[in-house]
């Protein structure tokens, strides 16, 4: 019962907030396990569990730099303001000319007035109660993912190393080439010879030599060393777009490069006869 | 075709910098077929070189379809900033869709120890780090210059 007052007060509290700055559109606040809390009157147009599990990624990868205090994203049509609150976090969409430090100034001292008053109401502290649970996956775990790699692998294929490829005649294309950041694939079932690539550089590549299948690239250290490796794409969506090389840790050894460090990637076609 | 084994200077491992100019052919007769624009990467190089001068700032990673560009203080960090700068605009573009934001200017990730300034000029996407007391509307003006 006291959630929902809680709820109640605290929607009240951001639609005051709407009221006493015009530039505000829309305010809402939520927590780090995706559940919104409440919303002003405007909320209804926006789809709120989208925005709030597209958060999701930033929260895991802000760790990097100390946790997420806030997220500014600045428009040419308006801005939203993400700021932590009180344990939870408190959006404002505003207009592009809002003055920001003003609605700061109000959201920051009216909801956490708000939150503390009612604490001091019921004795308890604060447990907002979630308006509506959102399906946050949890984050992918490396060993999960290793094992789903494993099953892809055709048992019967021999596990080739690095060292027994036999380099075939390709032709290399090296005004396709890339710089990509390496990302180390390891476990027993992964393929010594077979390195990752993000499925849309692999695209561009193909799009750029009449749809031609790039099977194999060439990998080039920044200290000199060569390989080539057979290439499928990055099968897991959250390191699609960062920029990233998944290469075996054998193939890394044998190129001398570690994870975090570039590495220049061309695509190989076979040579026609 | 044999391909020409190129030869590759050995780069400082804490100031890697590549262009698009590493990465031409060599040979005449090859060209790319992708065309490629270039909007004044120069400028955007000297800009962010002005930057990394400034005091606080850790470090950025320019990032477009064809090249990356990164220097950053601490090198072991490469990976988890380049991912996080992803995320940020990843996010970034979301927000931006869902309440009309229309195209994004800057984007910034404050944390408790450092913030992020994300910026997108032509097909660049460039990513400063710094520690919280720096003036980000100072290093955005700086990089706004360039566009």
């Amino acid at each position: 019962m006291y959630n929902e007052a809680y709820s109640t007060a605290l929607q009240n509290a951001l639609t005051e907030i709407k009221n006493i700055c015009p530039d505000v559109r829309t305010s809402f606040l939520f927590d780090k396990e995706g559940s919104i809390i409440a919303g002003d009157n405007g909320t209804q147009e926006y789809d709120l569990e989208k925005t709030v599990n597209s958060m999701e990624g930033i929260f895991e990868k802000a760790e990097t730099i100390g946790g997420l205090d806030a997220l500014i994203v600045n428009g040419h049509y308006g801005k939203v303001h993400i700021s932590c609150v009180n344990d939870m976090y408190l959006a404002l969409v505003t207009s592009e000319k809002a003055d920001m430090t003003y609605v700061q100034t109000v959201s920051r001292v009216l909801i956490p007035t708000v939150i503390k008053l009612l604490d001091s109401i019921t004795s308890t502290p604060f447990k907002p109660a979630p308006q509506k649970p959102l399906p946050l996956t949890p984050p992918f775990p490396k060993r999960e993912q290793e094992e789903e790699m494993g099953e892809e692998i055709d048992e019967e294929e021999e596990m080739a190393s690095p060292e027994r490829l036999e380099p075939p005649e390709k032709e290399s294309l090296p005004d396709t080439s890339s710089q990509l950041i390496v990302d180390t694939l390891s476990g027993l079932l992964v393929r010594g010879d077979t390195v990752e690539i993000d499925p849309k550089i692999l695209d561009e590549w193909s799009q750029t030599y009449d749809d031609v299948e790039i099977r194999d690239v060439e990998i080039e250290s920044f200290n000199g060393n060569s390989t080539q490796c057979r290439v499928k794409p990055i099968k897991d969506s959250k390191l699609e777009g960062k920029g990233l090389i998944r290469i075996p840790e054998k193939v890394c050894q044998a190129l001398e490069v570690r994870k975090g460090e570039l590495v220049r990637v061309s695509p190989l076609i076979e040579e026609e006869e | 075709m044999p391909k020409p084994k190129s030869k590759l200077e050995k780069i400082d491992r804490e100031n890697i910098e590549i262009t698009l100019e590493d990465i031409k052919p060599k040979e005449p007769g090859i060209q790319p077929t992708r065309k490629v624009k270039e909007p004044s990467q120069s400028a955007i190089h000297t800009a962010l070189n002005e930057i990394k001068t400034k005091e606080g700032v850790i470090g950025y990673i320019l990032r477009n379809t064809r090249s990356a560009s990164i220097d950053l203080n601490d090198p072991t960090k490469i990976i988890d900033y380049a991912v996080l700068s992803s995320s940020a605009m990843d996010t970034g573009d979301e927000l931006s869709q869902t309440f009309n934001l229309g195209e994004i200017k800057h984007i910034l990730v404050e944390g408790r120890n450092a913030k992020l300034l994300a910026v997108t000029i032509g097909e660049n996407n460039i990513a400063i780090f710094m520690d919280k007391n720096v003036d980000h509307n100072q290093i955005y003006k700086t990089l706004n210059r360039t566009a």
